[in-house]
């Protein structure tokens, strides 16, 4: 028998995006609530972004984004089939979860993103609309200090941003001379970065690496936005535990959550609501795994969907090099501006839905020599090539928004175990037709836009990729036979647990799934509150 | 001294070899392996390989002198994915080098060099692509390097360049734009 810890209101697996937005929620209005987390804090000084070998975090060692290639002791393996590589797995296991590691795009859903069924007859209406979400996603923005620009006739008209928007900088001028000449949207992005100082923080002074970690803290990872706020509002954050089973009473409610603290002792937090937010591989790890006789196909599992419809968005890549110094380098990470030019449907396309264009750039030096889509050449010809393409060279990646299916999915590996002897989650991901048609036309825009801002050349990678966003694993419904959770994210088969990530994604949309995530969790927390009386 | 003042100071001087170990120091705080990571022979046919992959041309010095082979031997000390793709990659150019009953690697003249690395490339794609990976690791990790080829690297103690903040006047066209996303009943 392990030993119970006293019952409190909330016990929140995952300090992520979501984690962090929920717990600082209900901690704020009263709620007692513990939140388990399986990784450590991470000073962001300490992260790559300060070390001359930064670059090398992509491929290997201790802080690459990848927890196959990482192997963390708070990591746990993930064993990829159906295409999917290691590599197209990211996330982070620490307090501020994956946003530690993330690039602060920030971009919201479009209100048809919602009505996915209806609108183009594919996979699934989202049981809430755009409106339900939009003050959560005003609130959400906030605490970020989201930079950005209200007006963009693409999306719906929203409140001044937080902060302005980020500079372009010269790769960014290039890519809107590009889209201006062609006549299409372009915007300068929302994003999860300061572009001035807010909230005790100091805005983004444009050293890059962003993912590499902020050491300024302008980059909005939750460590250092709703973590500080909702530790002063009482919530106990419990670092170095990792959770094995989400346990149930006889009569089918949660009764909290089995976890492993650093020592390896197993302990019991007791609790009224249990609210996971453990990431599309995570969460549906986690349910799999808490089978018991009452549910003996993983908890909240009913439907059959926990682990189905993993969406990850997938992608293209295509690179201009340019005659002007661009210093593609230099700035955000990512995405100063975007096109939603092809967001919509047009079946004239011959595809269903649609793709956002994001504008990158090599990190470093060695990024630019290794190459997002082809090596610059060994040998005599090196330098003259390093040369031509180094400080001359922007990036337009193809964002698509893939419909959730049913055989890409999470389930639990029979073999590989964590530390902790909790299965390894086995992923399986495969692009449909309609995704592989998206990519091609979305390549062929991004190569016409750079084309049209005066590129020499444009390369394509050629070859799909994923922007490992997951999502979809636990969606939400209104139909308990076809879905987890309902319109509050609340497990239809488990009153007091809730499943609040991007594993509730109905469907992917085609925007990075961050800012949604936050205002779900936010929308999630005021159910949750509001339902305290049945909270027992 | 903060780094901006550090890379002027190495910058001055034009002996990239001598000044390597100081520079390996600062993006590699790890200690020094108490014993070796390759043989002599390997760390000789390491620093051929990097020479061909990376030669000096263009006013920027080679690979062999900005000290890969001892960046990568101290790598392939700590991460077993470095020494095994080298251990390949010199179990690889023996096996060629064997079969053209010739010298060693390291001292066939270049052109042959680079012809068996061809040969190597077009045969043994991933094995060659993760060595070269590695010199170009090596070479591209290291401050003198990015000085000659104008990457401003910005330390945690500094600011980053300055930018022109966005000018909203851009937008003028795409503000005239009819609504783009689609209403939803």
């Amino acid at each position: 028998m392990s030993p119970a810890l006293e019952r409190v209101d909330v016990v929140v697996v995952g300090s992520g995006a979501a984690g962090a937005a929920v717990a600082w929620s209900l901690a704020d209005r009263g709620a007692k609530v513990v939140c388990l987390e399986q990784g450590d804090w991470v000073r962001p000084e300490s992260m790559p972004s300060s070390r001359t070998d930064f670059e090398v975090s992509q491929r290997r060692g201790p802080d690459t984004l990848f927890p196959s290639l990482r192997k963390r002791p708070e990591d746990y393996p993930i064993v990829t089939e159906g295409g999917l590589r290691p590599d197209q797995v990211l996330m982070f296991n620490g307090v501020g979860g994956t946003t530690v590691h993330w690039e602060g795009h920030f971009p919201r859903m479009h209100p048809s993103d919602f009505r996915v069924r209806s609108r183009d007859g594919v996979a699934d209406d989202w049981p809430i609309r755009y409106e339900d979400l939009e003050r959560y996603y005003d609130l959400n923005d906030r605490h970020i200090g989201v930079s950005g620009l209200a007006g963009d006739p693409a999306n719906p008209p929203r409140a001044p941003r937080p902060t302005p928007p980020l500079p372009l900088g010269a790769r960014g001028r290039a890519v809107a001379r590009g889209f201006e000449k062609l006549g299409w949207h372009w915007w300068p992005s929302d994003n999860a970065i300061l572009s001035r100082d807010y909230d005790g923080r100091k805005g983004c002074d444009f050293r890059g690496r962003c993912n590499f970690g902020c050491a300024r803290r302008a980059k909005a990872s939750t460590d250092v936005t709703y973590w500080p706020k909702a530790i002063r509002g009482g919530v106990l954050l419990r670092t170095w535990a990792r959770a094995r089973e989400i346990t149930v009473d006889e009569r089918g409610r949660a009764r909290g959550v089995l976890y492993h603290d650093r020592s390896g002792r197993t302990i019991e937090q007791l609790a009224r609501v249990v609210v996971v937010c453990a990431n599309g591989i995570g969460t549906p790890r986690l349910l799999l795994h808490s089978r018991s006789r009452l549910f003996p196909d993983g908890l909240a599992n009913s439907s059959g969907q926990v682990g189905r419809n993993y969406m990850a968005h997938p992608s293209r890549y295509v690179e201009g090099v340019f005659p002007e110094r661009i210093d593609g380098h230099v700035g955000v990470t990512s995405n100063p501006l975007f096109s939603h030019q092809f967001y919509e449907t047009d079946t004239s396309r011959g595809f269903v839905r649609g793709y956002s264009l994001v504008v990158y750039g090599p990190m470093g030096p060695l990024s630019q020599a290794w190459g997002d889509v082809e090596p610059v050449p060994w040998g005599e010809a090196h330098h003259r090539e390093m040369r031509r393409r180094w400080g001359h060279t922007v990036g337009i990646a193809v964002m698509a928004e893939d419909l959730p299916e049913e055989t890409n999915r999470v389930t639990l590996d029979a073999e590989a175990k964590d530390s902790s002897g909790i299965p390894a989650a086995r992923v399986r991901y495969a692009f449909s037709e309609n995704s592989l048609r998206m990519l091609e036309h979305g390549a062929r825009a991004a190569r016409q836009a750079l084309e049209a801002a005066g590129a020499a050349q444009v390369r394509d990678t050629g070859a799909p990729n994923v922007f490992a966003h997951l999502m979809g694993t636990a969606r939400m419904g209104g139909d308990p036979r076809r879905s987890v959770v309902d319109a509050w994210n609340r497990a239809h088969d488990v009153p007091n647990l809730f499943v609040v990530d991007g594993s509730s994604f109905t469907t992917a949309a085609a925007v990075n799934p961050t800012s949604t995530i936050g205002a779900l969790a936010l929308r999630a927390a005021d159910g949750i509150w509001e339902g305290r009386r049945d909270w027992i | 001294m903060n780094r901006k003042e550090f890379l002027t100071l190495v910058g001055r001087s034009a002996l990239f070899a001598a000044a390597a170990p100081a520079l390996e120091a600062v993006g590699d705080a790890a200690p020094r392996p108490a014993k070796p990571a390759l043989a002599p022979a390997q760390r000789t046919t390491l620093e051929a390989l990097a020479a061909e992959i990376i030669p000096a041309a263009e006013g920027m010095p080679s690979a062999a002198e900005m000290g890969a082979a001892a960046y990568l031997e101290r790598a392939a000390a700590r991460d077993e994915t470095v020494a095994s793709a080298l251990r390949d990659a010199f179990a690889s150019i023996e096996k060629r080098t064997r079969a053209r009953q010739g010298p060693d690697f390291a001292r066939l003249p270049a052109p042959a060099r680079v012809a068996l690395l061809q040969a190597m490339e077009k045969d043994e794609a991933d094995r060659f692509r993760a060595a070269r990976d590695l010199v170009y690791e090596a070479y591209y990790t290291n401050p003198l390097v990015w000085q000659r080829l104008g990457y401003d690297f910005i330390g945690p103690d500094s600011s980053g360049p300055p930018l022109e903040p966005f000018e909203e006047a851009l937008l003028e066209r795409v503000r005239a734009l009819p609504r783009l996303y689609r209403a939803v009943p």
